[in-house]
Parts: C-alpha cells; sequence; structure tokens
C-alpha cells in the first residue's frame, strides 16, 4: 500500500484522537477563555450598523422582486442609520455588527494527520486540487472568534450610488451593486490553536512543578508527563502547520534542556522563560494571520 | 473525524447570517487569501473584473441546469431525512450544552430522549447504516480569470511545500467553481452505542468525559456530497451543442463558425476546470486530444456521427468523480 492509499485509508477508518485528561482540562480553559472573548467583543457591535446590514439584506430582496420602492425606503433608513453611527465616532472605520465563534476540531490520531497531510501533498502534485481541498477543508484545530463589520469608508456611498442606480431605474445594475456591497463586510478572525494553547497550559503546570524544590515522586511523574503531553500537542500543531519548523524545532529544543535541568528531581526558576515567550510570540502571529486575510476581503 | 461547531451569540445574529448565508447561496463567495503575494495579485483583479475573453461564470444554460439538478438533489435527499435520527442529533447537542451549564440531570434526560429516537430508526430501518439528518446546498464560485485560477494551487503548492498547511487551507477553502448538495449522516453501527457510552459516564459521575465523548460522537457524523462542478458542467453544454453541429448534414458556412466556437468554449471551460484541479493534468491532457481530433475530423464541413461519445463520457466520468471525494467522513456544522 502506498502513502496515498494509506491516507484514503486513513480517512476512512480515522483513529480517534484520545484527549488525556490534562487536555481535557485545557480545553475547557480554552473554551471558556473564547466565550469570554467572544462576549467582549460583543459589547463592540453597533446596533444601528447590525440594522443597517440587516436593512441591506431586506433592500436586495426588494430589488430582486422589483420592488424599487420598498428598496428606496429600506435603503434611506439605512443611511440614515450609518449617519448615526458615523456621527457618533467619526473615526470608526469598521462598524462590528457581529461576532461568531466557531470550533473546528479534527479529532484524529497525530499518525492520521500526518497521513492525510502526505495526501494532500499528493493531491496537489497532481493536479488534483478539489481533492486536496477537501482533505485541507477542516484540517485544524481551532476556535475563531469572527468579526464581521461595515467598512464605513466604503458603505455609506455605496448604498448612495445604489439608491442613484434605482432612481434611473436601472434595478438590475442595482441589485449588482448591492450584493458587491454585502460582500464587502469585512469579516475579522481571531484564531486560537487549540494544540498550541493546550500545550500552553500544560507547560504552565510543568513550569510550577519544576521550581518546585522538594517534588514528591508523584510530582515528578506529574512533571514528566506534562511535558511529554505538550511535546506531542506542539507535535500535533507542527503537523497542522501552526507554526513552522524552526518554531519547533527550537520548542522541542528547549523541551528536551528543560528535561535535563529538571532531571533527578532538580528544580529550579526561570527554565520556561524563552519556551514561553516563543509559544506565545507564535500564537500572537497566528492570531494576526487571518487578518491579513480579511484585509483583502474587504476590499 | 472533525467536529465543528459554530455558536451564534444571539437569535437576531443567528438570523442575520441565516440570511446572509442564504444570499450566498445565489451569490459568489469570496476566497479567504492568506499570502500577501496572491492578495496583491487578487487586489490588480477586482471581484467581477473579467476578461472579456474568457467566461467567468456558467452559461445561462448550465447554470439552468446546475439549478435545476441541485434543487432535485436537495429534495431527494431532505425527503431522505430521518426525522429521529435528526431529532437524537440535536438531543446530543442539547445534552452537551447541559453538561457545560453544570445540569447533569437535564443531560441525562437529553441522552435518554436520544437513545430512544436512535432505538426507533433502527427499529423502522434496521437496514440503515448511515441515517441522514440534514441536506444544505452551497455555491462557491471563485471568481477570476484563468490566470488567477492557477496562481492559487501554484500559492497552495507553496505553502503546502513550507509546511504552511493553515495557509494552504485558507487559500483553498474557497477555491472551487461548483454547486455541492452535502448530507450529514448519523453512522447507526457506532453512534447509538457512543451515546449510551456517554449515558453511562454521566451516570458514574464522570461528566467531562461524557461531554468529550459526545465530542466524539459527533465527529463521527458522515458526510456525502454530490458536487456539480460549473466549469466541467460547461463543457458538456459546449460539447452538446458542438455534436449537434457535427451531426448536421450539409452546414452552413455559420453553422461551421458556430462548431469552432463551440469547441473552443468547451476546451476553454476544461481549461478552467483544469485550474480548478477537478481531474488530473493526464485526464485534461486526454480530452485536449480528443478535441483536436474532433477538430480535425469536421473540417470542411463534413457531418460524423458518434464522434462526441469518448469526450461526453469522459467530462461525465470527471463529473461523478468529483463527488467522489475521500473525506466521507467530514464536518457536523452545530448552531445555536
Amino acid at each position: 500500500m502506498n502513502d496515498a492509499d494509506k491516507g484514503a485509508e486513513a480517512m476512512k477508518e480515522p483513529q480517534t484522537h484520545v484527549e488525556t485528561p490534562a487536555e481535557t482540562a485545557a480545553r475547557a480553559e480554552i473554551e471558556q477563555s473564547a466565550r469570554e472573548q467572544t462576549e467582549a467583543r460583543r459589547k463592540d457591535v453597533t446596533p444601528e450598523a447590525a440594522e443597517a446590514l440587516r436593512m441591506t439584506a431586506q433592500a436586495l430582496d426588494a430589488l430582486n422582486a422589483s420592488d424599487a420602492d420598498t428598496a428606496i425606503n429600506l435603503l434611506e433608513s439605512v443611511t440614515g442609520k450609518l449617519e448615526i453611527v458615523t456621527a457618533r465616532d467619526p473615526n470608526l472605520a469598521l462598524a462590528p455588527v457581529a461576532v461568531t465563534m466557531e470550533t473546528v476540531e479534527v479529532a484524529i490520531s497525530t499518525a492520521g494527520l500526518e497521513l492525510i497531510r502526505d495526501e494532500a501533498r499528493d493531491a496537489m502534485r497532481d493536479g488534483e486540487v478539489q481533492r486536496a481541498r477537501r482533505l485541507l477543508r477542516d484540517f485544524a484545530s481551532e476556535t475563531i472568534i469572527t468579526i464581521r463589520s461595515l467598512p464605513l469608508a466604503t458603505y455609506p456611498a455605496a448604498i448612495k450610488e445604489v439608491v442613484r442606480l434605482i432612481d434611473d431605474d436601472k434595478l438590475s445594475e442595482a441589485a449588482q451593486k448591492l450584493r458587491k456591497t454585502l460582500a464587502s463586510v469585512v469579516e475579522t478572525d481571531i484564531v486560537l490553536p487549540h494544540p498550541l494553547l493546550i500545550a500552553r497550559h500544560l507547560l504552565r503546570e510543568a513550569q510550577a512543578l519544576s521550581e518546585k524544590s522538594d517534588r514528591s515522586s508523584e510530582e515528578e511523574a506529574r512533571l514528566t508527563k506534562a511535558l511529554d503531553e505538550a511535546a506531542a500537542n506542539l507535535e500535533r500543531a507542527e503537523i497542522l502547520g501552526y507554526g513552522t519548523k524552526k518554531d519547533f524545532r527550537e520548542f522541542h529544543e528547549q523541551i528536551a534542556e528543560i528535561r535535563r535541568k529538571a532531571s533527578g528531581g532538580k528544580s529550579g526558576m526561570g527554565w520556561f522563560d524563552a519556551l514561553r515567550s516563543g509559544l506565545d510570540d507564535l500564537l500572537g502571529r497566528l492570531r494576526h494571520r487571518q487578518a491579513k486575510a480579511e484585509g483583502k476581503e474587504a476590499t | 473525524m472533525i467536529l465543528r461547531i459554530r455558536h451564534h451569540m444571539t437569535e437576531r445574529e443567528n438570523a442575520e447570517l441565516k440570511h446572509e448565508e442564504n444570499k450566498n447561496m445565489i451569490q459568489s463567495r469570496t476566497p479567504r487569501v492568506a499570502i500577501p503575494a496572491l492578495l496583491a495579485l487578487l487586489l490588480a483583479l477586482p471581484i467581477g473584473a473579467h476578461a472579456q475573453s474568457e467566461p467567468q461564470s456558467p452559461t445561462p444554460e448550465t447554470q439552468a441546469e446546475i439549478g435545476r439538478r441541485a434543487e432535485e438533489e436537495l429534495k431527494a435527499r431532505k425527503a431522505d431525512v430521518v426525522v429521529d435520527a435528526e431529532a437524537a442529533l440535536a438531543q446530543t447537542k442539547r445534552a452537551i450544552e447541559a453538561i457545560r451549564a453544570g445540569d447533569r440531570a437535564g443531560a441525562i434526560a437529553a441522552l435518554a430522549t436520544a437513545t430512544g429516537k436512535l432505538e426507533l430508526v433502527i427499529t423502522r430501518r434496521p437496514e440503515l447504516a448511515l441515517a441522514p439528518v440534514a441536506a444544505i446546498i452551497e455555491v462557491v464560485d471563485f471568481i477570476g480569470d484563468i490566470d488567477a485560477i492557477r496562481a492559487v494551487p501554484a500559492e497552495a503548492s507553496l505553502a503546502l511545500a513550507s509546511g504552511r498547511y493553515q495557509s494552504a487551507r485558507l487559500l483553498l477553502s474557497g477555491f472551487a467553481s461548483e454547486t455541492v448538495v452535502r448530507v450529514q449522516n448519523l453512522p447507526m453501527a457506532t453512534y447509538p452505542a457512543a451515546i449510551k457510552e456517554a449515558a453511562r459516564l454521566l451516570d458514574a459521575g464522570r461528566d467531562d468525559e461524557a461531554a468529550n465523548a459526545l465530542r466524539a460522537a459527533l465527529a463521527t457524523i458522515v458526510v456525502t456530497e454530490t458536487v456539480f462542478p460549473h466549469p466541467l458542467l460547461d463543457a458538456v453544454t459546449h460539447l452538446e451543442a458542438a455534436k449537434a453541429l457535427v451531426e448536421t448534414e450539409g452546414r452552413s458556412a455559420e453553422q461551421n463558425q458556430a462548431l469552432i466556437a463551440a469547441l473552443d468554449a468547451a476546451r476553454t471551460s476544461l481549461e478552467r476546470a483544469e485550474a480548478f484541479g477537478y481531474g488530473t493534468r493526464r485526464e485534461f491532457r486526454n480530452l485536449y486530444g480528443e478535441i483536436r481530433d474532433i477538430e480535425r475530423r469536421t473540417r470542411g464541413g463534413v457531418s460524423i456521427t458518434g464522434l462526441f461519445t469518448g469526450i461526453l463520457d469522459s467530462v461525465r466520468g470527471l463529473i461523478a468523480g468529483a463527488s467522489g471525494n475521500p473525506q466521507q467522513t467530514s464536518g457536523n456544522p452545530q448552531q445555536k
């Protein structure tokens, strides 16, 4: 059986990734944090802008039904709502209209992940892009908080342009313009990659244990286990592409160094500083990753 | 084995998003792009700015055909939905929420209902390996000329080669020109047992493990897809038109021109299909060869029958193959 066949087998009979209790606890913490961040972002939602978006969609329905009067009335209200938003805060570039949270979890074993990844690479090499696309579609372990916003620099002007087209009885062009305007809603994502966050949680636990000078044998075992599980999660993160090879090489070297320092029950401070700082840097970079993508969508 | 959970924070927002998603059914979906180089390229090609010489979306005939076939497929798949299985899925989600809220009794009650519903499914349809629970249509239409289309797999390949799998995933996420009818199914061989196991864990006070077991059960939901790749269906439309012309005896000069145009259009559609990756390079190379052969044999107004059987079969084979993607075990959208 070649690698591609093994990949197909892995898709048919995937081995479930079984979480350890520590990983489950870490996941609960991530979920809680994601919910809190989502709630916090929701406080920024501008009700008038949200209403403007809803009315824009209704205006498109009206245009599709050739009901120009209703469309005009709705778009007048949209313009009014947006004027309120800009009057309240003239410097506001993006008016948040909705915040959603989505979790994608590819809950299969690390070996299964490797096979999917390799099969996607093979498919791309053979030009079977759609096959690769479907293989990679949910190849992630992350929570994404998406903030949808109206671009205030362009949205109000676009609505006025649509009104002008309706006034000129160009309903089809108006509908097309309105579709494009609706599609100009900016989506900004905050990405929370699970394996990296789980690794960070486990390293925090390991750090507390490594700083203890009189570790019991049970604590010693917990320290080893926490480091093992952190390393395993970093491996999952690498396979999923949450960082570069260089990032992960350094992380694994740093974990090996910590193991050496902590061997024989030794304890100390500051052993985890570089590792945790590197992990935080990586999380920061990934958090920004999709914001760039959304910048394009906004244009 | 994928779990996808979408949490919408309010019903109002949910309704808004649903409205937007419905809009996407009739709109082109813009791709998400994470690579600055491609970003610059796409910025140079504003949405809707199509090269005049190349078709950017299916012909009206193809569009109507795709719409008709997708609606028929959706209707058939919706008719297959097993109401009790659908209810069991809803109760599973309710149980997860109850566990999250610390309501063990509520979770146990939800799982008891789910088990009851699943027993009904097994009793009524013992032969059912996959119980359909939902069916939706999705349209993904990447807009751009052939160069813009070719740029995406090139960037995605680079991303894959350098280990940036998430970048590749995002690049490819909206990279298609297709209508998809997607069906979610409960795997009846394993799902009922997983629900019972979760109930047992709850009874034993192991709530976290029960929640995990339920998430794992949701991750076993099987997604099957029927894909209608727009450029391939477009190619069929053009080839059918060319076929009718080739089989016309005593073609006029105008009809000969129309034949040339139809074959050209078919080739362009196939080039788009190839750029989107609806088949291997070798398959498309063979198809171009067949078109060249048809062009050669029909020069001078010759009328021939049976000339298109091979190429039409091949293209239809690619269309059928587009639905046979390997990711039979896929996402599980949950909304709340």
